[in-house]
Order: C-alpha cells, then sequence, then structure tokens
C-alpha cells in the first residue's frame, strides 16, 4: 500500500539537464521551456493513494473462436505460473504459437476509486541549478559564435538567438519556489492473475464446455463453435458455478466482425456466407475489411469471490 | 429383516483428559461407589428415507446441549446390502467432518453396490420417462421447433432432504458402518461448539443406492458424573487435596534424597583427596631416596657382571664438574622455559587488555553517537516544531502539507486494514501467497472434485411403457465436472416386448420432435432421444436425456412405433451390445 515516498528526483534532473544541454544545439531551454507551456519539473515530491469505497470484481473473458495464441507444447504449470500476476505490474502473456483451435483468456481485475494526495515543489533548488547550467552553456555558445573571428550572418543570427536564450535561461533560475499541494481522484484498475475459475464453462450449440484454469476448451470445441456459427445460435452463454459462492452468467456476443474472423481464419469453404459479400464488380474474394478475431465480456462478481483462493481441502 | 455387520470406516476417541476426569478410566478401574464419568444416552433416533432408491443430500440435524464434561454423536448406517455414501458433519459454516466415506456391511464391502434396480445401466429394454408435454400433433409431419430439457435450468436446489424418523434403536452394535464425533476434544479453535448449536450430517453418495432396509441411527449421548453434580465435585475436591498431599510428600522425600546424595559424595571426595596425598607423600620419599642414593655412589651404574670400574681424584672431580654444569644447563633451560611462559601470560594479559579497552572504547563511541544522535533528533524536532515552513523538516508545503499527507496515510491503513478482499491493499508476501494458493485452488477445473448432488429433481411420470414395465427413478450422475440429471424411466421386460403387451395406439404418432442436449456431456453418459407416447387420449413427448449405458461398447436403439394390424405397438427403445 501506499507509503512515505520521496520521489529521487536526482536523475530527472541530470536527464532535464542533459535535454537542456541538447536543446542548447537547437531551440534553446528557455525556448523550449516556453513551447512546452511553462512548465517546470516537480521536486520534494511525497505522495499518498487513499482507496476510496468498494472495488468492483470482474473477470474478463476473452474467446478467440478461431484460435488464441497458447503456446504450443507449453506444460499447463509452467503457463499456470507465466500467466500469475504480479502487484501493480500486470502481465502480458508471453504466447507466440497460433493455434486453430477455440480457447478462452481469463482476467480477472479489481477497479476502485482513489484519491492521490501529492505535495510537490516547483522551482526548486534543482530546477536552479540545472537552469544555471544551461544558462552557461547556452551563454559559452552564444560567446563563441558572436566572437567568432570571421563570423558569418548565420552564425551571428545563431550567437544573438543563443544570448537571447541564455538570457531567458538566465531568468529562469530566478523564479521564485512555490510549493503545491494536489489530490486527484481517479479510477484505477488492477489485474490479480489469468487463471480461469474452477466452475467456468461456455454454452456453445446448445452445449456447456468445460474450461480448465488455462483457458484451455474441451477437445471438440471447434466442432461445436463451427456448429454454433453455422446455425447462427447468436451469442455464447458463459457461466461460472461456485457453489456455495454463487453462480454468475454473462454472454459473449458473436457480431459480424467475429463471425468473419473466425470463418477467414478457419479458411472456411463458404466465408462469402459470412463476410460482407463484395460488391458488385469488385474482386470475388472479400477485401481484407475490419475482423475480429476475438469477443471479450466481463462477469462482475462480488469482490474477494475469486480474488480470494480457498486452499484445496 | 437380518441386518449384517458393516465396516467401522471412523471413530474418533470420546473422554476428556484424565486429570479433569479422575476415575474415568472407562469404567474398568472405577469401582461403583466411585464417582466417575461414564456416558449418558441422550438420544438414539433411526432415520429411514422415504424413497426406495436415493442419493440424497440427506440431512439430519442433532442440536448440541453443551454439557460441561464432553458429547459424542454417532451416525450408524445399517443395512443388509452393500451400500456407500459420503457423510459431512457441519455446525453454521463450520465443516466439521469432511467427505467421511462410509460403506458397507463389512462382508460385502469392496463387492458391487447392491443397487442395480436403481441405475440406468441395468435398463435391458426400456425407455426414459421425463416431463410430460402434452401433445399437438403436427399434420405437416415435419420436425418441430428444437426442445430443451431440464439441464437448461443451470442453477439446481441444494436443499438436503429429511430423512423420516422411525421408532427403534441400533440392531447391531459395533460392527455397522460409523461415523463419530466428540467435543470439546474434537473441536478446533475456529469450531467452538455451544450449547444450542444445530449439529447437521449431510449424507450423500454418487449413484443412487437402494435404500430400501437402510437405517440411519444418529446415538447422541454426553459425558457427566455417575453421582450428583454437588457429590462429584466434593470428590473432586477430595481427590485435588491428595493430589496436592502427595505431591507436598513426593518433594518432600526429593529433597531428602537429595541431601543423602550430597553427603555421600562429600564423603567420597574427602576419601580420595586423603588417598592421593597419601600416594603423593610416597613418591615424595621415594624421590628423595633415589637422590640420595646416587649421591653416595657414583658407580652404581656400572653393569653388573663386570669388572668394577675404578677412578682416578682427577676423573671424579671431572665428572662433579660435568655433572654440574649438566645440572646448570637443565636450570638455566628450566628458568628460560618459565621465562618465555611469562612473557607469554604477559603478551596474553597485554593483548587481552588491549582489546577489553578497545571494547570499552567502542562501546564509548557508540554510546556517545548515540547520544548524540537523539541529542540530534532532538534539536532537530525542536527546531521542526518551531519552523513549521521549513521544507527541509517537513518536506514541499511545511508542516500543513506534511499532516494532511500523514492524516492520508493514516486513513489508507485504517481502510485497508478494514478492507482486506481489496488486492489494492496486498503486502507484496500477500500476493506472493495468493498467487501459489490460486494455483492450488484453480486445479484443473475438468477434475473438480464432487461436492453433494443436487437435491432430486421432480419428476412427472409418463404414461407406462407395458403392462410388467417397472419405473426407475431419476438421479444424478457425475459427468465431466457436472452433475447431469439422469431422468427416470420405465424398465421394459423383453417378454412384454415379445408378447406385444407395449402400449398401443390407435394411430400413428407425429413426427418427433427434434432436440438439443443442453449440456456437453462426453465420456460416459448417451443422449437417448425423447419419442411420443400415447396416453390412451392423446399423445405424449417423452423428452430425451441422458443415460448412463450398461457398457462402453453398448448402443442405443430408439423406441419407435411398428404396426400390427389396425394398431400401432411401441417397441420401447433399449440397449444393445
Amino acid at each position: 500500500m501506499s507509503s512515505i515516498k520521496f520521489e529521487k528526483t536526482t536523475m530527472r534532473a541530470m536527464a532535464m539537464t542533459a535535454l537542456c544541454l541538447a536543446l542548447v544545439s537547437a531551440s534553446g531551454c528557455a525556448t523550449s521551456w516556453a513551447i512546452n507551456g511553462g512548465k517546470p519539473f516537480e521536486e520534494k515530491v511525497r505522495k499518498e493513494i487513499v482507496p476510496e469505497g468498494s472495488v468492483d470484481e470482474t473477470l474478463h473473458i476473452t474467446l478467440f473462436p478461431a484460435g488464441a495464441p497458447i503456446a504450443a507444447g507449453t506444460a499447463q504449470a509452467s503457463t499456470a505460473q507465466a500467466s500469475t500476476a504480479q502487484p501493480r505490474g500486470g502481465t502480458v502473456a508471453t504466447h507466440t504459437t497460433l493455434r486453430n483451435i477455440p480457447s478462452l483468456q481469463c482476467r480477472l481485475s479489481q477497479s476502485g476509486d482513489e484519491t492521490e494526495h501529492r505535495s510537490y515543489r516547483l522551482y526548486g533548488s534543482t530546477w536552479k541549478k540545472t537552469a544555471a547550467l544551461a544558462f552557461v552553456a547556452e551563454a559559452a555558445l552564444a560567446a563563441a559564435y558572436l566572437l567568432k573571428s570571421d563570423p558569418e550572418v548565420a552564425d551571428t543570427a545563431f550567437g544573438a538567438y543563443m544570448a537571447a536564450d541564455a538570457l531567458g535561461t538566465g531568468v529562469l533560475a530566478f523564479f521564485p519556489r512555490r510549493d503545491r499541494f494536489r489530490s486527484t481522484r481517479s479510477r484505477e484498475s488492477l489485474d490479480i492473475h489469468q487463471l480461469c475459475p474452477p466452475g467456468l464453462n461456455i454454452e456453445v450449440a446448445g452445449r456447456r464446455i468445460s474450461v480448465d484454469r488455462n483457458g484451455k476448451l474441451e477437445d471438440n470445441a471447434d466442432e461445436y463453435l463451427r456448429e454454433h456459427f453455422e446455425r447462427s445460435l447468436g451469442p455464447v452463454a458463459v457461466h461460472i458455478n461456485l457453489g456455495q459462492r454463487g453462480q454468475f452468467q454473462s454472454q459473449l456476443e458473436l457480431n459480424k466482425g467475429v463471425t468473419c474472423g473466425w470463418a477467414r481464419s478457419t479458411s472456411h469453404p463458404d466465408v462469402n456466407r459470412f463476410c460482407q459479400p463484395p460488391p458488385p464488380g469488385t474482386a470475388q474474394i472479400p477485401a481484407p475489411t475490419k475482423t475480429i478475431d476475438r469477443v471479450t465480456t466481463m462477469l462482475f462478481v462480488t469482490p474477494g469471490t475469486l480474488s480470494q483462493p480457498r486452499p484445496v481441502p | 429383516m437380518k441386518t449384517h455387520s458393516l465396516a467401522l470406516t471412523l471413530l474418533f476417541l470420546s473422554g476428556l483428559p484424565s486429570c479433569a476426569r479422575p476415575g474415568a478410566t472407562g469404567g474398568t478401574t472405577a469401582t461403583s461407589t466411585t464417582p466417575h464419568i461414564t456416558t449418558h444416552a441422550v438420544s438414539e433416533t433411526t432415520y429411514v428415507a422415504t424413497t426406495e432408491c436415493g442419493q440424497g443430500p440427506y440431512a439430519i440435524e442433532i442440536p448440541a446441549l453443551g454439557a460441561r464434561y464432553g458429547e459424542e454423536i454417532e451416525l450408524h448406517i445399517e443395512s443388509d446390502h452393500r451400500v456407500e455414501f459420503t457423510a459431512t458433519l457441519e455446525t453454521g459454516d463450520s465443516e466439521l467432518l469432511r467427505d467421511k466415506r462410509m460403506s458397507g456391511p463389512k462382508v460385502a464391502r469392496e463387492g458391487a453396490l447392491d443397487n442395480q434396480r436403481c441405475l440406468a445401466q441395468s435398463t435391458a429394454a426400456g425407455s426414459r420417462g421425463g416431463d410430460q408435454v402434452p401433445s399437438a400433433p403436427s399434420d405437416s409431419g415435419q420436425a418441430e421447433q428444437i426442445e430443451t430439457t431440464d439441464e437448461d435450468t443451470f442453477v439446481h436446489s441444494t436443499a438436503p432432504l429429511h430423512l423420516q424418523a422411525v421408532p427403534g434403536t441400533r440392531a447391531s452394535r459395533g460392527e455397522e458402518a460409523m461415523l463419530g464425533f466428540s467435543w470439546p476434544e474434537q473441536s478446533l479453535k475456529d469450531h467452538a461448539i455451544q450449547a444450542g448449536a444445530t449439529l447437521r450430517f449431510r449424507i450423500w453418495s454418487m449413484v443412487p443406492n437402494d435404500m430400501q432396509g437402510v437405517r440411519f441411527v444418529v446415538v447422541h449421548t454426553k459425558q457427566a458424573p455417575n453421582t450428583s453434580q454437588a457429590e462429584y465435585d466434593a470428590y473432586l475436591a477430595s481427590v485435588e487435596e491428595a493430589r496436592i498431599r502427595d505431591a507436598e510428600l513426593r518433594e518432600k522425600r526429593r529433597l531428602e534424597a537429595e541431601i543423602l546424595a550430597r553427603a555421600r559424595a562429600e564423603i567420597r571426595w574427602e576419601r580420595e583427596a586423603e588417598k592421593r596425598q597419601r600416594r603423593e607423600e610416597r613418591e615424595e620419599e621415594r624421590r628423595v631416596a633415589l637422590e640420595a642414593e646416587s649421591r653416595i655412589d657414583v658407580d652404581v651404574s656400572v653393569p653388573s657382571g663386570k669388572k668394577r670400574k675404578t677412578f682416578t681424584e682427577a676423573q671424579l672431580r671431572e665428572r662433579e664438574r660435568a655433572r654440574k654444569k649438566q645440572a646448570e644447563r637443565l636450570v638455566q633451560a628450566e628458568q628460560r622455559r618459565i621465562e618465555n611462559e611469562r612473557r607469554k601470560e604477559e603478551k596474553r594479559i597485554r593483548r587481552a587488555e588491549r582489546a577489553e579497552r578497545k571494547k570499552r572504547r567502542l562501546a564509548l563511541e557508540a554510546q556517545a553517537r548515540l547520544i548524540l544522535k537523539v541529542q540530534a533528533k532532538a534539536r532537530r524536532k525542536a527546531y521542526c516544531d518551531s519552523h513549521l515552513k521549513s521544507t527541509k523538516c517537513w518536506g514541499a508545503g511545511g508542516y500543513k502539507a506534511h499532516a494532511k499527507l500523514e492524516a492520508m496515510k493514516a486513513k489508507a491503513e485504517a481502510f485497508c486494514l478494514a478492507h482486506p478482499a481489496q488486492a489494492r491493499c496486498w503486502s507484496q508476501e500477500k500476493w506472493q501467497e495468493n498467487n501459489r494458493l490460486y494455483l492450488l485452488a484453480y486445479e484443473d477445473n475438468l477434475a473438480t472434485k464432487p461436492g453433494p448432488p443436487p437435491s432430486p429433481l421432480t419428476e412427472d411420470v409418463p404414461p407406462r411403457f407395458s403392462v410388467n414395465s417397472v419405473w426407475r427413478a431419476g438421479y444424478w450422475e457425475w459427468a465431466s465436472a457436472q452433475w447431469v440429471w439422469l431422468h427416470g424411466t420405465w424398465q421394459v421386460p423383453q417378454s412384454d416386448v415379445d408378447s406385444g403387451l407395449t402400449t398401443q395406439a390407435p394411430s400413428a404418432p407425429p413426427a418427433p420432435r427434434v432436440e438439443a442436449p443442453a449440456l456437453a456431456v462426453r465420456g460416459t453418459l448417451v443422449w437417448v432421444p425423447g419419442f411420443w407416447q400415447w396416453d390412451s387420449k392423446a399423445w405424449i413427448w417423452v423428452a430425451g436425456s441422458y443415460q448412463a449405458p450398461p457398457s462402453a461398447t453398448a448402443t442405443w436403439s430408439p423406441a419407435n412405433w411398428a404396426v400390427r394390424g389396425s394398431v400401432h405397438v411401441l417397441i420401447p427403445g433399449g440397449w444393445k451390445q
């Protein structure tokens, strides 16, 4: 949870200095500051994040009708290990190989309001040192160009510009410091894990198909899904039966884009039926219009229902 | 009815610790006059199921008495044929015993269950019953709309069934399947059972058991003294006094023995010291005698048997001088050794002193640093207290911003304390622990361990398929990680089919309805399509359902209607190998 945390500004200051020095050779530090809207960097930052109210626990379920990015040959255990989340970090699936078997991806997250209270300083000592350094660099550069033995017009112009910018930068160094306190309320989402919960199944072509914790469907799921698409049976129902902890359900809407994407990915012989037919006079094969390879639904559960794991007895 | 003995599955011993139960030794040593704790029967109730076949979940509830010396409940299952149940004991939301297997009788413990008449596999010829749908024959003869069945209803009731209490007690003792629980011994810290709490046995099975002749006997006992409470308390007090007296006596004897042993040791030590002193005196006398002898006779070293050598005066003096030199060398060597040891000792002492001084110095320095640190801290605090706008003390915004942020920090901590389920409040350790638990708890969903089945569905029995057909009730089957309802069916003997005793209708049935199984069930179960049945007035649609085949190679032959003269005769569906 949030704790006292003074952000290190040294690195930022160094980066700012380097940026200023780089800008000296281009547009100048003061000019750049003005172009950027006159925003100084923050120093002596301390922030506290206060959670506000309850959270929404949501299971995001994504169906890949024509194949999910599941790494082929990966052991289930290691896949599960790789897909567990880290605090505040989120996870990114590292799957690479595409297989033409429908599957699910689950992602459990909690989202809720929180307020960040932040105290910080503007035009502080680091700012002043940075500006002074930039001033010296720009002044030296201006002097070098202006005092050239045989200056050209362009050199003189650039030297004058640098001198003017150095003056501006020098003024920046004398801006009075200001302390600020800011409270910002925002809605934050936190990924918890990417395991499909026990009791999850989807209803395809009138049949209920079980899903394992890595989102793998039963072996003949592709046949059921083919039947579902061909018979245009509408959305795919999603059920979770957690016994005494509750039962939840939702729907995966299979719109035209999803249907077309599935038909193309599986090289369906009647792909024109599923995709928008081409306008008269154009090529016979449908143009690669927008196709969707996945469909997502969200299941809202009581907070703690899925995020608080129950040990196996 | 003859009742065989059943297997003893689990028995937890009852009884309080012996210190709290004087005289309670199972009744073997306590005499009739000595107050002691005995087991008193509270109730013994026999229950039976109201159906011939059943798999539960059944529930039996017993209120706890809160007896001072403990209570025990036992669930006995008596049966004259092989049955198998799973039982769970719970109170409130806590499970005291979880999924304990109870099977019996003992003589047939490992055999097949005697429940063939309750299973779908036993259908030699026949079809299923199920929901009756009044007929609406279609003139077109085309297939009607897709129908779904009861399995469409995803949420089933899990309310347990209550058994019927009947008079009677246990028929056999100690040999039937029994599950026992006693408290407070077996109560966990979180499961303290208070007086008035309800303990509930939940009993179920994976497949239906033949409940004919199966009796559930719940025996509730309590531990209580065999005398009045006042007498027992007085007895306990007297026992405690005796125990204290015994302890005091034992302590006194221990002290006496210790003194005696010490005196003996001292005497032994004195004797050994005397012996040692005498031995040292004897050795000293022997040494003095040897020295005197060596001084008197210088030729004592001459080997015997040789001619005695005579020395001149000068040679004797020379020998004496050499001996003196030798003695001096020895003395000098001894002195050098002593000197070296002394120097070594001095060095060691100096080193130890230096180390001690260094240690003291370091301790003093550390103390001084600490004092300086404390003083600096105090000075800083005093400075900061008097300079509320100092950003060095309070950060940007001075004390005002600092105080505000501190208040926010306290607010955030209090919030997280009150909301442990929110992931944003979890520490790094909590995240790691949860990740580990997820992998344990989210085991492969397809291998989900079954809990009790839902309550049995209410079925409408369709018209009898044949004259001698027998109704087999529906039940829940665990397949593809879910409970699937196998509808009840009329089991038709082959003789009825051969003799034409099945249902006869005056006209052909309507076109069959197209059905889609609501559940995706793999492996063991087979989808049996529905068919039209004639009930003497109208056509009734008997919906399709999943059924369990008698073997892996068995196939289902669907029901159909055959024309025999002017009537149509039902040929019920059945399994074919």
